[in-house]
């Protein structure tokens, strides 16, 4: 299937490209969009959690000051649309870019740690390290390199919210060859 | 529990630490995982990534269909602690670990236990072990939750 058909946009390259980018400090990614209500009851709605500091203003209000992000939606509030003409060229440096032998990629997982809430109206913009990667493994899915990256989310002000430590598995599924 | 009151006058409780004791269970949660609710994660989270909504995708990944991302099961998990705790409880610390695909077509049951009960830093802290288990009783995503808790 073609990257075009799937929408899986994956930089590969050798190990020892890889290796390289350890250490390496993101530059700061500022986000698209605010934290914002539509979209934290879209995720509340999804995973049916009746947290009233998501849906009943007043008693976020008295509990909080406003409505606040649930926790989960750290890593939503970065993602980025898929087209908006307002984006400058080369300020996005996500994971996807690391050169690896792996066509495709899985998520093991993530460690997070929250100072505060996100509150409502808030722009959170954030700062990513490779911390390591390991020599090639094999696992059910395939053969591959789990990556370990480290991100901490700040808002505007340069006050961390939250930190984040995620692992990820870059690999050849089995029965694919490397093209 | 302490009680708040919201919009049309409704009750909110929350636990307090002094009501928590290591070795509470957590009440047990199922859920089935349909493709609506597989997309609904797409759409609430905005990941695209193929693999969440291209079962011919996710199968060359070796994953037997679309699966939920890792931002639906933090969330699937900050809820089912929440759920227990009540909402003036702040979640500090989470860790999950997605050691097998939860895909559509798959239920999904979770089960907690509040496994450490102490204070640091003048928080008072309480730690909940997850387990969430598919329709084979195979341990999906093993997690674990650092609330802290009112007073």
């Amino acid at each position: 299937m073609s990257t075009e058909a799937t929408g899986a946009d994956v930089t590969t390259g050798t190990f020892e490209e890889a290796r390289a980018w350890i250490g390496k400090k993101s530059s700061t990614k500022f986000n698209e969009i605010d934290v914002n209500r539509a979209m934290i009851q879209f995720y509340a709605a999804s995973v049916e959690d009746a947290n009233p500091s998501y849906w009943d203003e007043e008693y976020a209000n008295n509990a909080w000051g406003s409505i606040v992000s649930p926790p989960g939606m750290l890593m939503v509030w970065s993602m980025t649309t898929d087209w908006n003409p307002m984006r400058e060229e080369g300020d996005d440096s996500s994971t996807f870019d690391l050169p690896l032998p792996g066509t495709t990629l899985i998520n093991v997982s993530t460690e997070s740690e929250f100072f505060r809430h996100m509150k409502v109206g808030e722009f959170l913009n954030s700062e990513s390290e490779v911390i390591s990667i390991s020599p090639e493994k094999k696992t059910k899915l395939g053969v591959g390199h789990f990556v370990v990256t480290r991100t901490t989310y700040r808002c505007g002000a340069g006050e961390k919210v939250a930190t984040n430590t995620n692992t990820m598995f870059r690999y050849i599924p089995h029965g694919e060859t490397s093209s | 529990m302490n009680t708040a009151i919201g919009k049309y006058n409704r009750e909110y409780l929350s636990r307090v630490w002094d009501e928590v004791s290591e070795g509470d269970e957590l009440p047990k949660l199922e859920m089935p995982v349909s493709y609506r609710r597989v997309i609904q994660d797409v759409a609430a989270t905005r990941d695209f990534f193929p693999g969440h909504h291209n079962p011919e995708y996710a199968k060359k990944q070796k994953v037997k269909d679309i699966y939920l991302n890792t931002m639906f099961l933090q969330g699937l998990v900050d809820r089912y602690v929440s759920d227990w705790s009540g909402p003036e409880a702040f979640i500090r610390k989470r860790k999950i670990h997605m050691q097998v695909s939860i895909a559509a077509g798959d239920t999904i049951h979770i089960s907690g236990r509040v496994t450490r009960k102490y204070e640091q830093d003048n928080e008072k802290l309480v730690e909940v072990d997850v387990q969430i288990l598919n329709q084979d009783n195979v341990p999906c995503c093993p997690s674990s939750v650092v609330l802290r808790m009112p007073t």
